[in-house]
């Protein structure tokens, strides 16, 4: 009912409306660099990140109209203690869920989906994480269940497939964790063999953890199959299959008892001979790898602001406990221990939702850019950072935010699982490293090449270079000064920030060429680590926004107005 | 005023708690002490009494019996003389008495000396040596109480004090002793217990469980004729028994063991055990006696092989080539505290490079990428390596402790290895006997020739297992 008020409204809406998703639709220039691998050169892409990426006025007038109705529902109908209770969504809830059009968020608008740009997806995010179950729920079915279709499908699956789903009346899960394989493709053990009229394959195996498993109608699968190599031998190579629950020997256990989240449906999912056409191959048979690879890198990014989202209402909660409770006369606000928690809280819903609004700007612009690497530094900052936010948040409440009586303990409980799913953060630090690292590699190597080849003017750089380092040089990647983009109140952090980015940068280059081929996955580089450690400390003492009178400042803010006072990243348009 | 008077006062003092003694000379030697003293001059003593050795009950009687025999000897009439001598054959007793770990027996050891008159009386004499030969007795009761590790306590201290005086050799080795005793008696992180388990199969089980730590251990129990009769110390009593029973109810009970294979058990053993080849497992060690336990009343002994083998050993035996040999070898020896065990080992050969480590897959991790593939080609002066000759080694499929390093006792902990690890049925196993360091007396083991009668190998069989 209310999708189709919303997509009314979107149709009557003039010109840019049609707009809303050009990142989708004019993905054709060539691929770039996104700014976070240039750090590991010890480069700034200034131009990537400044200005904050902002949407028109008209942009945000139709956002507005999104959220109102979301945030209406959330606040009215969702009971999340019942849900959490009963580790049950209810039914009315997620029939209310579907008609506004939430489970075809992304979904194109002539699949039937509300077909919103990342930014605006990351917005509603903000909003359905106020409930994690639902939260979990929505993004298994449409950040990983059905992405794999979007991403890779053909005009026919996606036609068949992503109507029903943008309506809700199919949800759907993602396959690819079993008992012995986490991230280790080797390990899938579920196979999938090719029919004697080769217009099958037989799917056996089983996964574990599936979200959604005993509510999905449509699987994507991932089973190894074999297929013949380029050298004319068969391997055994992964591949994605859209699997119905109608093909017949789809079988779910029953609902693992989970610690958070409890009203997200997570259980086995058992393949036996489950028959599945060769046309619902995601991608080409053996190439499901890629197409895991890119449905896990796509997800994340989201998770910053729906983090932020959470906090930003946990403030609002405590905020009031802490303005009323009364201890030896005076309010809890008033003790500058708890005026401190305010502070960090603040401060790490700010840096969230800032992350995570430019990671989704940048995935909005024209052209393809690969910005896995950002949204992986995003889901790593903002799960750690909600951990954290929620542990001062039970703090402030004391005895209250253990009891099961009141919804705090709940926040702890969801907020657990950020830290675990869609790739623990340990993972995803190697990712950053590792992506990061071979980005500088090739590039040094390149130069070295180059200088092999007899390029003067590369080796005349270089010994530039370094004849500028040795006789100390000033770092000015243009943050700061007469031309800098910083407001001249972050002066003082701008430039350390840059002096930051540099002798990272100057770190990598030396563990490069110092390790050079034997540099393996499972080099942990404690000196690389603490350098950067204590880099990040001197950061953040110097930083003005630490000092006592900044703290206060801001907390003194927070309570005044009991909730979260900094202007939403995408309100700040001009 | 009474500085003045402070000697004087001394003097007193001295007339009057040690008015029964001369005061001594500088020169005081032990000989000049007055007649009725305890103190004995060692050199004319008469020779100690032979009770301390001779009053030995029986051995092993622990620190009662020696407190026993010491009480004993305070019993006997006449003068006590000869203390020296009694605490050297004391110190030398203790051991066989089994109280060498005993703090209490070194008190009373300690008490055996005078308290007192071994004391220098003065600074000069403290300084010029005193007492060396009593004082070098009391070091010896120190070094040891050292040697068996031994921590002295305060009333080790009190005792020496009573007898040398205060910062005399003694009691300044037990202060050393205070200060390092404890700290040397946990730097071992791998402690064996203090009384080593009984020899048999609950020892075998500590030597296995110090090569391999974290394995589960196996028993094999092998059901056969068991009739070695010198091949393993641990086996031998019970082995023998068993043979001379056997004489008894057979009349040539020899010709069984002469023969390796089972064929000759036919109208043995047969009866009682339709099969008596078959090796039993049994995990836990429960029900287990010793490696030959007289437990089994039937004319077919069990003879178990303590053995193990990680999850890991038995991953890599899966991915050993079939068409390569693997090799039993040993003995070799393990020493605990005194005791001496042999094992032997399973291993094969090192991989051929192209075997040993699989390609990595880029398609693998599903998170992040497994390898750099970089080319950063490095100067000559950036040569960082390492200057390592590296002996390759082949991997260790598993390890036994079989008392009777026969071939075939070896041979049924293979087929009870067999059980979990079918790839042994497929690989030829070559017997390497007898190397590295040959600790039992046995013949090398013969390849083809026939067994030595009474020789107690039962080697030369030549069954190879697994076929």
């Amino acid at each position: 009912m209310s999708a189709l008020v919303l997509r009314a409204l979107r149709a009557a809406l003039p010109g840019p409306a049609a707009l809303a998703l050009p990142g989708r639709n004019l993905r054709t220039a060539a691929a770039r660099h996104a700014f976070a691998k240039e750090l590991f050169m010890g480069a700034l892409r200034k131009e990537e990140v400044f200005p904050f990426p902002e949407i028109s006025n008209e942009e945000l007038k139709e956002m507005n109209q999104f959220v109102g109705p979301v945030e209406k529902f959330f606040h009215e109908e969702v009971d999340s203690r019942k849900i959490d209770r009963d580790a049950k969504i209810p039914p009315e809830t997620l029939k209310g869920l579907k008609d506004l059009g939430l489970f075809g968020m992304q979904i194109p608008e002539e699949y039937g989906g509300l077909g919103l740009s990342n930014t605006m997806y990351a917005r509603l995010g903000e909003i359905t994480s106020l409930d994690g179950s639902i939260a979990v729920t929505l993004a298994a079915h449409q950040a990983i269940g059905l992405k794999g279709i979007l991403i890779a499908g053909t005009d026919e699956q996606k036609a068949k497939y992503l109507p029903r789903l943008a309506s809700g009346e199919h949800i759907a899960a993602f396959c690819l964790t079993e008992p012995g394989s986490g991230s280790d493709a080797a390990s899938i053990q579920t196979r999938a063999t090719l029919s004697e009229d080769g217009k099958h394959f037989l799917l056996n195996g089983s996964k574990v953890w599936i979200s959604n498993g005993g509510i999905a109608d449509i699987f994507t699968v991932f089973a190894r199959t074999e297929v013949v190599d380029k050298d004319g031998q068969l391997k055994d190579k992964i591949t994605a299959f859209i699997v119905e629950r109608e093909f017949g020997g789809v079988t779910h256990g029953k609902p693992e008892d989970k610690l958070g989240i409890r009203g997200s449906n997570t259980c086995e999912v058992h393949f036996e001979n489950t028959k599945v056409p060769i046309e619902n191959v995601i991608g080409e048979v053996g190439g499901g790898f890629k197409v895991a690879m890119n449905i896990l890198n796509s997800g994340r990014f989201s998770m910053g602001s729906a983090s932020a989202g959470m906090i930003k209402k946990l403030i609002e909660l405590t905020a009031e406990y802490a303005c009323t409770r009364k201890q030896f006369n005076k309010k809890l606000s008033d003790f500058g221990l708890i005026q401190e928690k305010f502070c960090i809280m603040a401060v790490k819903a700010y840096i969230m939702e800032s992350m995570a609004y430019l990671t989704a700007g940048m995935m909005d612009r024209p052209g393809f850019t690969d910005c896995s690497m950002e949204a992986a530094m995003v889901k790593v900052f903002s799960s750690e950072g909600a951990w954290t936010c929620v542990s001062e948040a039970l703090q402030i409440l004391g005895g209250l935010g253990y009891m099961k009586d009141y919804p705090y303990e709940r926040y702890l409980r969801d907020t657990r699982i950020l830290l675990i799913f869609e790739g623990t953060n340990e993972i995803l630090r190697m990712y950053i490293a590792l992506t990061g690292m071979q980005y500088a590699g090739k590039i040094l190597t390149d130069r070295i090449k180059e200088i092999r080849k007899g390029n003067v003017g590369v080796a005349l750089g270089e010994f530039l270079n370094k004849l500028r380092d040795t006789l100390g040089r000033k770092v000015d990647l243009g943050l700061v000064g007469d031309r800098g983009v910083v407001h001249p109140s972050l002066q003082e952090s701008g430039k350390k920030l840059e002096e930051n980015i540099y002798y990272f940068g100057t770190t990598v280059k030396g563990l490069l060429s110092r390790f050079g081929k034997v540099l393996l996955t499972n080099i942990f580089c404690t000196e690389a680590y603490f350098k950067n450690n204590y880099a990040m400390a001197q950061l953040e003492k110097y930083a003005d926004e630490n000092l006592d009178d900044y703290i206060k400042k801001a907390a003194k803010h927070i309570l005044e107005k009991r909730a979260y006072t900094c202007s939403h990243p995408l309100d700040r348009t001009f | 005023m009474t500085p003045m008077r402070l000697p004087a006062a001394r003097a007193l003092l001295r007339g009057v708690w040690g008015g029964a003694q001369l005061p001594r000379p500088l020169s005081h030697r032990p000989r000049e002490a007055p007649a009725g003293q305890s103190c004995e001059d060692p050199g004319d003593a008469p020779p100690p009494p032979p009770a301390s050795g001779a009053a030995v009950p029986e051995a092993g009687g622990g620190p009662e019996a020696f407190a026993a025999a010491l009480a004993a000897l305070e019993q006997r009439p006449g003068r006590r003389v000869g203390r020296l001598e009694l605490v050297a054959a004391a110190l030398a007793a203790m051991p066989a008495l089994g109280a060498e770990r005993d703090l209490g027996s070194y008190h009373r050891v300690l008490r055996l000396l005078p308290r007192g008159p071994w004391v220098p009386r003065s600074a000069l004499q403290r300084m010029l040596a005193p007492f060396p030969r009593q004082q070098e007795c009391g070091l010896q009761i120190l070094e040891q109480m050292e040697r068996y590790g031994v921590v002295p306590d305060a009333e080790t201290q009190f005792l020496l004090l009573g007898v040398f005086g205060p910062r005399s050799r003694p009691v300044r080795k037990c202060q050393r002793l205070l200060y390092w005793l404890p700290r040397m008696s946990r730097i071992n992180p791998h402690p064996l217990p203090a009384p080593l388990p009984p020899p048999g199969l609950p020892r075998a089980r500590l030597g296995l469980q110090r090569i391999q730590p974290h394995c589960a251990l196996t028993v094999y129990q092998v059901w056969g004729l068991w009739g070695c009769s010198a091949s393993s110390p641990t086996a031998r009593s019970p082995c023998t028994r068993y043979g001379g029973y056997g004489a008894a109810a057979h009349p040539a009970p020899l010709r069984a063991h002469r023969v390796p294979g089972m064929g000759a058990m036919g109208g043995y053993g047969a009866a009682a055990h339709p099969a008596p080849l078959r090796a039993h497992r049994v995990p836990g060690m429960g029900a287990v006696g010793g490696y030959g336990a007289a437990a089994h009343p039937a004319p077919l002994r069990a003879h178990r092989v303590p053995g193990s083998q990680s999850e890991e050993q038995r991953e890599l035996l899966a991915r050993h080539c079939p068409s390569l040999p693997v090799y039993v070898e040993g003995p070799f020896p393990l020493w605990l505290r005194g005791a001496q065990l042999q094992y032997y080992v399973l291993r094969g050969d090192p991989l051929p490079p192209d075997r040993r480590e699989e390609p990595l897959d880029p398609e693998r991790s599903f998170y992040y990428p497994l390898y750099l593939d970089l080319d950063l080609e490095r100067g000559p002066w950036d040569d960082e390596d390492f200057d390592i000759d590296e002996v390759e080694e082949g991997p260790i499929f598993a390890v036994c402790m079989a008392g009777a390093g026969d071939r075939r006792t070896l041979g049924k902990w293979l087929s009870g290895l067999q059980e979990e690890n079918p790839v042994l049925g497929k690989t030829p196993v070559i017997f390497r006997l007898n190397e590295g360091g040959h600790p039992h007396p046995g013949p090398p083991l013969p390849q083809l020739e026939p067994p030595q009668q009474g020789q107690g190998n039962i080697g030369g069989g030549t069954e190879s297992l697994g076929e």
